[in-house]
């Protein structure tokens, strides 16, 4: 049974793009045919972090304005055979979105892959509302700090209510929580907020937690996702979230500081 | 001088009047409960308008022998308070007296029904609003900062209280606000209220009572 999943923050920044570009990837790592959508028309950002802004002809809303059909729209990654982007468009604006659209879009790609990933734009009008609306399950992208809290709650009470699930009275969306750029250094002198103090407002199961790292902007710049580099943490991090996404049971991994050697400690890391 | 001050001026001024509400037809019932009314020390009410409340009354009644009865001891009828409009227009208008409202007050067989107190299941999310429009309201799970809980009558939360609370938000005095945790932005009962800060609240972070006493928010342990 294919999913609908939205990777939403309410707050801009958090990493909602760099997410949902990590996720896909990593589905799709694991063998699952996974389409990821960029809502965020007008400021389209996916394709970048992907590293295929080069082969962008039609997009999300040349489909809903069947000036394209969704095959020629979807672009394949290159690396990845199972990953597939739908842009958005740069010249446009959110009003281009309809409601009609999207579900036919997304019904479409439901019967076609086993997940489908929406980027949602930051804020809560009409670009994130129709992100949201017809998903199956989301990820709550959140930084810690207080107003991106406060906002993945505000986010909360939206996907609890005005979701298509919502309106129609069935089961609702199922949320995880991503916490990401994390610094367990900086939440040990109690300069950020903990994990558990994110969780206690939020009350959501915890999906992983991505620790901040250099190589996550690096990656983004360069158009690889760093879930494909095996050998960074936030790489690792988000391995993690794949498999606990898919049901896997893993301990978090990044939310305590880590002791450094001998060498470390004499050398510097 | 301004056209306006040599004619006359209009305003529209809320009055308290006395009112009366006979429970019989009976005009000589109706002048002596007057009559013991000014014997118990209501002699301020001599002269003063007097509204009459005709809806305890099912039988038809004599508008003339009561407002007789009333003038006799030295009250003044003012106008008519009833919820039948039109039963009384004509007795009214030759009486020279005015119907003024409806039903001010409830039919002692009528008993208000109990309005079911509101009860939010969910925890109540930034930005999210929690309304009991005629009643109290419990918030099991907790109100989150930015959220909000509203009530006519008094609030209960279980959990967390991070947001605000409004209690007696149609200007009941007597609405409490009760919490297992506090930790409120703002807190607010009859329209009266307080922001909190964490640093100067004995009970912060505990159960607390929050009340109205003598114009002034009062924050009691619980």
């Amino acid at each position: 049974m294919s999913e609908i999943i939205v990777v939403s923050s309410g707050k801009g920044g958090v990493g909602k793009t760099t997410t949902s570009a990590n996720i896909a990837a990593g589905l799709a790592l694991r063998g699952k045919k996974t389409a990821v959508l960029d809502f965020d028309v007008g400021l389209r950002n996916l394709d970048l972090v992907l590293g295929c802004e080069r082969r962008v002809v039609f997009d999300f809303i040349n489909v809903i304005n069947e000036e394209a059909s969704l095959n020629q729209a979807l672009i394949r990654d290159k690396r990845l055979p199972d990953l597939y982007i739908l842009p958005a468009s740069q010249t446009r604006d959110k009003d281009a979105l309809t409601e009609d659209g999207v579900e036919r879009i997304l019904e479409q790609l439901r019967s076609e892959f086993d997940y489908v990933l929406c980027d949602s734009p930051a804020g809560i009008e009409r670009g994130a509302h129709l992100a949201m609306y017809y998903a199956d399950r989301a990820i709550v992208v959140v930084n810690p700090e207080v107003s991106s809290v406060r906002d993945s709650d505000r986010v909360l009470g939206i996907l609890a209510s005005k979701s298509k699930r919502a309106e129609d009275g069935r089961e609702p969306i199922r949320e995880q929580l991503l916490v990401t750029r994390y610094e367990a250094t900086r939440v040990a002198a109690g300069e950020m907020m903990s994990v558990d103090d994110i969780s206690d407002i939020l009350g959501i199961p915890l999906l992983g937690v991505i620790p901040e790292s250099s190589g996550v902007l690096e990656a983004s710049n360069a158009g690889v996702p760093i879930v494909l580099d095996e050998n960074a943490d936030a790489g690792q991090a988000y391995r993690d979230a794949v498999a606990r996404f898919l049901g896997e049971d893993l301990e978090h991994r990044f939310i305590n500081v880590e002791k450094k050697n001998l060498l470390k400690r004499l050398f510097g890391s | 001088m301004s056209r306006q001050q040599e004619s006359c001026r209009f305003s529209i001024v809320p009055f308290a009047l006395t009112v009366a509400q006979p429970g019989s037809a009976d005009p000589e019932i109706f002048a002596a409960a007057l009559n013991a009314k000014l014997k118990q020390g209501g002699s301020f009410l001599r002269h003063a308008p007097l509204v009459l409340d005709l809806d305890l009354i099912t039988k038809p009644v004599c508008i003339a022998d009561l407002t007789n009865r009333a003038s006799q001891l030295g009250f003044r009828v003012a106008g008519l308070a009833t919820s039948d409009h039109a039963a009384y227009e004509e007795q009214a208008a030759a009486n020279g007296i005015s119907i003024i409202g409806g039903a001010r007050s409830q039919k002692p067989d009528s008993v208000k029904a109990r309005t079911a107190t509101q009860i939010v299941e969910h925890t109540v999310r930034s930005g999210q609003q929690a309304y009991a429009h005629d009643g109290d309201l419990t918030a099991a799970a907790g109100v989150n900062p930015g959220g909000e809980v509203v009530a006519q009558g008094c609030i209960h939360v279980f959990g967390r209280l991070r947001g605000r609370a409004m209690a007696g938000a149609g200007g009941d005095a007597q609405a409490r606000i009760f919490c297992t945790c506090l930790e409120a932005e703002l807190v607010s009962i009859a329209g009266v209220y307080q922001v909190l800060d964490g640093d100067d609240q004995p009970c912060w972070k505990g159960p607390a009572e929050i009340r109205l006493h003598g114009g002034s928010l009062k924050i009691i342990k619980r």
